[in-house]
């Protein structure tokens, strides 16, 4: 049981990473943190609302929306409660989740895709926890693995053109090609 | 400013994915072939324009603490609509977008689209400026899918190119390079209107 676990949260945090592999949230994480500090919140803040909703609504999908037959309404009621986990996050963390563009924690790509993952396939509850707490931990590492490359390239002296977005994508490409080098390992070390 | 030029701002100056990076996510995953940018855009411009129609005509029922919440239930029950039509009409769409078709739901894109609505100036504003948005879209996720197919799967739209097809990049149909790709387009668009920029500032 133990390996089934690692082996799950090595896969989501390592080879799967959500931001960097399966491209999700990139939005915030790549327009809004410009120090360590910031950078380090919104990964917590968007972690934990990503392990907290997926692990509320694997329940509810298994066992009330595709018993009864209501698995289509999966998108508003995922969203609705993502929507009520947030404010609650946002509440006991004093920190109100925002994007670029004021939209809600619902509106970050990378919560509802870690939800949507972690509950649409044919996982056991436990691996629904070990892969949204490795995606969560994921994003976390990859939110700050990005501003990091932010910081060195606000720093440096670019033509105009390349200067700010273009940057921080050509950047991100590079961090995430280097993610590549840890296929396979979660099943090899456990395999 | 009028309907055109709001317009012409949304698809070339303030084109939403390649300016304001706004969309990022679903846009990148799924430009591994043209054919997913046709049917993602199509999907993205048609979920666009109605959320921004409806926001725009509740606008008035709307205030500041409701309407972030009002307007993401709005969008979610408008990309479910999409995913499901997609579903009926092409399933092997649906199933090569697979959770992107979803996540088009939280794209930064719509969302700011229909922010704006619900500031704006009426249903008809609200309509042309969804519009010009979705074009945008569509072109920088058909440009962004047109190099990195025809570089990494060296066709077109399903077409094998004679030579290319020999020589395939697998670089640039993983996520690295569809960031990369994403960041060249990015700058030449910078520089486009820093050109213009320039002129004008000559003349």
């Amino acid at each position: 049981m133990l390996k089934e676990f690692c082996e799950a949260f090595l896969y989501a945090l390592l080879e799967r990473n959500g931001v960097l592999y399966l491209l999700l949230g990139l939005c915030p994480v790549i327009c809004a943190p410009k120090k360590p500090g910031r950078a380090a919140r919104l990964g917590f803040t968007v972690g934990v609302t990503a392990f907290l909703s997926a692990i509320i609504l694997f329940p509810i999908q298994r066992f009330i929306l595709t018993p009864t037959g209501f698995g289509y309404l999966r998108l508003p009621v995922f969203v609705a409660a993502i929507l009520a986990i947030s404010r609650i996050v946002g509440i006991l963390f004093k920190r109100d989740l925002k994007g670029e563009s004021g939209a809600p924690a619902a509106a970050n790509c990378a919560v509802l895709g870690i939800v949507l993952i972690c509950t649409d396939a044919n996982f056991t509850f436990l691996r629904c926890v070990a892969s949204s707490l490795g995606a969560s931990v994921g994003f976390l590492l990859a939110t700050m693995l990005l501003t990091a490359a932010r910081m060195r390239i606000d720093d440096s002296a670019l033509p105009d053109a390349v200067k700010g977005l273009p940057a921080s994508l050509m950047a991100a490409s590079i961090v995430s090609l280097s993610m590549f080098g840890f296929s396979g390992v979660a099943g090899g070390i456990f395999g | 400013m009028s309907k055109f030029e709001v317009f012409r701002d949304r698809i070339f100056k303030k084109n939403i994915l390649l300016c304001m990076s706004l969309g990022l996510c679903p846009a990148l995953a799924i430009t591994t072939s043209l054919e997913n940018a046709l049917g993602m855009s199509a999907v993205v411009a048609a979920v666009t324009l109605a959320s921004c129609v409806t926001v725009a005509a509740m606008r008035n029922f709307l205030n500041s603490g409701s309407r972030p919440v009002s307007i993401t239930l709005v969008i979610s029950g408008y990309a479910c609509a999409a995913a499901m039509f997609t579903h009926m009409l092409a399933p092997k769409l649906y199933d090569s977008l697979g959770v992107y078709l979803l996540i088009t739901e939280t794209s930064c894109m719509i969302h700011e689209c229909a922010e704006s609505a619900a500031e704006g100036d009426g249903i008809g504003f609200a309509a042309v400026d969804s519009i010009g948005a979705g074009i945008g879209y569509a072109i920088a996720l058909c440009l962004a899918a047109a190099v990195r197919e025809i570089f990494g799967g060296g066709s077109i739209y399903g077409v094998e190119i004679p030579i290319l097809s020999r020589f395939k990049v697998d670089f640039f149909v993983t996520a690295p390079g569809a960031l990369f790709v994403f960041g060249l387009l990015c700058a030449v668009q910078k520089k486009l209107a820093l050109g213009r920029k320039e002129v004008n500032a000559n003349a």
